[in-house]
């Protein structure tokens, strides 16, 4: 078993309530951690939105009704304590699959952070803001998420249905597949901004 | 799986197997989707074949684990490419200089050995990361200040090994020469120490940098000699207080003697803070606030500001300075900052004053005056790093905005190191901007201002884009080098550059017929015969690919 898959299991012990103290490890101690059973009751860890974007309102408002274990957190672009003082220890320990709507500037540095534990973008969904307020979408996951994302994507009111969408997708793996969607709808922004999840 | 270069597979696996019998087999990684989490996130081959990449990783978690690592490699002949955690972007990432090198990533060994509040010194391991070092000294409560480059998020160690800079004082913002002894694994896995810490049980290691004997730790840095799995730091003591001055001129023409007065201040140590040189007229925000106007955008501009800056040659004109003079809109605006005792921060204030006001209609203004400790929540209402404290804000620039209409996938640091005079800016402008034109390579908006990490020069730092289309990447890389041997042709050198630019650089330090190379090449030759480790880094290849490589 490799370190992503320790990262996995580690990640449905925490949620499923197994004794485990994230400020036990000592420092510098990242130790292979103990694999238990089954992800039963498994789930994201938190969303993430950028509230600068009338989209990421909307996908933030949505994600407050979806599946997480730590709820919605809005940012205005800087991760820096969200990163520092969340994110950081609960990947550290080997958990904390995070979904979100941000910029792609955001996301790089969550993916570079994300690294740095072994983890990865499983999925990404760039939204390409085109002339006339029409939106396409490319999302990039693995094949048996595909579908599972399509159906939020080609909706006008995409930004509302991704949280349910991303939080069926937590524990995507397999090989990446691309899918262009759209253009399907008029919005009101003209900003790119990419949805992702982190596992 | 991959395998490095001229190696079989059913070869490598042997040595993949040894790897795991060194570090445990969850820390060895030969899958794609792992593997590919060390590609380079800004290359300039995105989507090309020769894009630089790595066959394997392996994740060590001690010296002796390192040990091992480099003596598997040397028994077979595996190029090795350690990092420390990654976040060179820039500057080539975690991605090898030699396509197909096993990453020897160090991010486990991440303990931070000591702080000593009372040396104000600290020993730490390449995983610590700027924001691990800092945290540690928060929750213990010490009186010490981390120097960190912004973002934060990268290694005390790896930073400091390519040279990088920071924001606090001069002599803690060179984060090279702030180090003081460290700990080598040498290519044949031997281990050593340098400085005092060449002598067993060595009380002074953190306190005397360059022990007897020739003084070995900058051949550690930027290049392929070994390892360094250990290495202590000078800190700052925190300061008691610090102050934040704006002085502003409304004339081109003072641009040398501002310059001339900063260097006698910072070198009489009047002044030891991070000078940030600004052009309020030419729409160039000093650096503590380049995030603030990505985020925000600039100052409003009227539409004749507008007109008469599209018109200005080298960021000049009678019209655009006399437009200054009427709007009161400063020509050059220069931060200087002070840090130390409250009484001491005004005197040198007060000092900096005296002097600048020699050029005349200087004006002066306190833009921050704070004691310390600051409260951690409120460092965001300045520019962190410049307070020691390390930050992610640099990524809150947004998507497509109207000033920044075209966001890049990354981009290519381009950064000569150019004299410490207001006619090297005036120069390098020139020189470079009508170099970019002639390229076709978006690198200037009108006028571009340096930097000044370091003392006694400038960094004339300019960011080439990476884009998503091959060809245009392609034409930029090639742009670049040309850059490059323009600086050459001035006598500026670059400071730092990625792998796929180590050549292009080391070519212009060609004083006697590459004297600088073939000594390196020389070293190379005795401390790493098998040439395992990095090949290719800073153009120092092994003897068994030299004649290969051009």
């Amino acid at each position: 078993m490799n370190r992503r898959n320790f990262c996995l299991s580690s990640l449905a012990t925490a949620i499923s309530g197994a004794a485990f103290a994230a400020g036990s490890l000592p420092t510098g101690e990242r130790a292979a951690l103990p694999v238990h059973a089954s992800a039963a009751g498994a789930q994201l860890y938190k969303f993430v939105y950028d509230r600068r974007y009338p989209a990421a309102r909307s996908f933030g408002a949505a994600a407050e009704h979806a599946p997480s274990s730590g709820g919605v957190v809005a940012i205005r672009g800087d991760i820096t304590e969200l990163w520092s003082r969340d994110l950081e220890p609960k990947w550290r320990t080997g958990g904390g699959a995070i979904a979100g709507l941000t910029s792609a500037r955001t996301l790089l540095c969550l993916e570079q952070l994300a690294r740095d534990q072994w983890m990865r973008v499983a999925i990404r969904t760039e939204h390409a803001m085109l002339a006339g307020q029409k939106i396409a979408h490319r999302l990039t996951a693995p094949e048996p998420m595909i579908a599972r994302m399509t159906w939020a994507l080609a909706a006008e009111d995409w930004a509302q249905k991704l949280p349910a969408a991303l939080a069926t997708c937590w524990d995507a793996v397999g090989a990446g597949a691309s899918l262009a969607i759209g253009p399907t709808c008029r919005l009101a922004t003209e900003d790119a901004l990419v949805s992702f999840v982190i596992t | 799986m991959r395998s490095p270069p001229g190696m079989s597979a059913a070869e490598f696996a042997r040595v993949v197997a040894e790897f795991e019998r060194a570090v445990g087999k969850p820390w060895v990684f030969t899958r794609d989707e792992d593997v590919d989490l060390y590609r380079d996130a800004f290359s300039p081959f995105l989507h090309e074949a020769e894009e630089l990449v790595a066959s394997a990783a392996v994740a060590p978690a001690t010296t002796l684990e390192v040990q091992q690592v480099v003596r598997i490699a040397n028994r077979h002949k595996v190029p090795l490419y350690p990092i420390s955690t990654g976040k060179n972007l820039g500057y080539g990432g975690s991605a090898p200089a030699y396509s197909g090198s096993v990453v020897v990533d160090l991010k486990r060994m991440n303990r931070i050995i000591e702080v000593n509040e009372a040396n104000a010194s600290a020993l730490v391991e390449p995983g610590v990361s700027y924001f691990d070092l800092y945290h540690h000294i928060q929750a213990r409560k010490l009186k010490v200040w981390i120097d960190c480059p912004d973002p934060g998020w990268g290694s005390v160690i790896g930073n400091a090994l390519d040279r990088g800079g920071g924001y606090t004082t001069a002599n803690y913002r060179n984060h090279f020469d702030s180090h003081c002894g460290m700990e080598v694994v040498l290519p044949n896995g031997e281990l050593l120490r340098t400085g005092m810490g060449a002598i067993p049980n060595a009380k002074t290691w953190q306190q005397y940098k360059s022990g007897c004997g020739p003084w070995l730790d900058g051949i550690f840095s930027q290049s392929n000699f070994g390892i360094v799995t250990k290495m202590g730091f000078w800190l700052m003591p925190e300061p008691e207080a610090y102050l934040r001055g704006t002085v502003s001129l409304s004339r081109y023409a003072d641009l040398g003697p501002m310059v001339e007065t900063l260097n006698y201040l910072e070198n009489a140590r009047i002044t030891a803070g991070f000078p940030d040189i600004a052009s309020p007229l030419n729409a160039y925000p000093p650096i503590g606030q380049l995030q603030l106007w990505n985020e925000t955008g600039p100052p409003s501009m009227t539409d004749e500001h507008r007109k008469l800056l599209s018109s200005a040659k080298l960021g000049y004109s009678p019209e655009l300075e006399a437009y200054g003079i009427k709007a009161g809109i400063p020509y050059w605006q220069l931060y200087v900052s002070f840090h130390g005792p409250a009484e001491v921060v005004e005197a040198q204030w007060q000092a900096a004053q005296r002097h600048f006001a020699k050029i005349q209609g200087a004006k002066f203004r306190v833009v921050d005056r704070v004691s310390m400790p600051i409260d951690p929540a409120k460092a965001d209402a300045y520019h962190e790093p410049e307070l020691g404290v390390p930050s992610l804000r640099a990524f809150s620039i947004g998507a497509r905005t109207p000033w920044n209409p075209t966001p890049s996938k990354g981009h290519m640091w381009f950064s000569p190191i150019v004299p410490r005079t207001g006619e090297a800016i005036i120069e390098a402008n020139r020189v470079f901007s009508e170099a970019a034109r002639e390229l076709d390579m978006p690198l200037f908006r009108s006028f571009s201002m340096p930097a000044c990490f370091w003392e006694r020069c400038f960094i004339f730092i300019l960011a080439t884009p990476v884009t998503e289309d091959p060809a245009t990447n392609k034409r930029y890389r090639e742009g670049f080098k040309k850059l490059i041997a323009i600086g050459g042709q001035h006598g500026w050198g670059e400071y730092r550059t990625a792998p796929v630019f180590q050549k292009s650089v080391m070519d212009v330090y060609s004083f006697n017929d590459h004297a600088l190379q073939r000594f390196h090449e020389t070293l190379k030759d005795a401390i790493d015969p098998n040439g395992i480790m990095s090949p290719g880094r800073y153009a120092i290849w092994p003897k068994g690919l030299r004649g290969t490589r051009s």
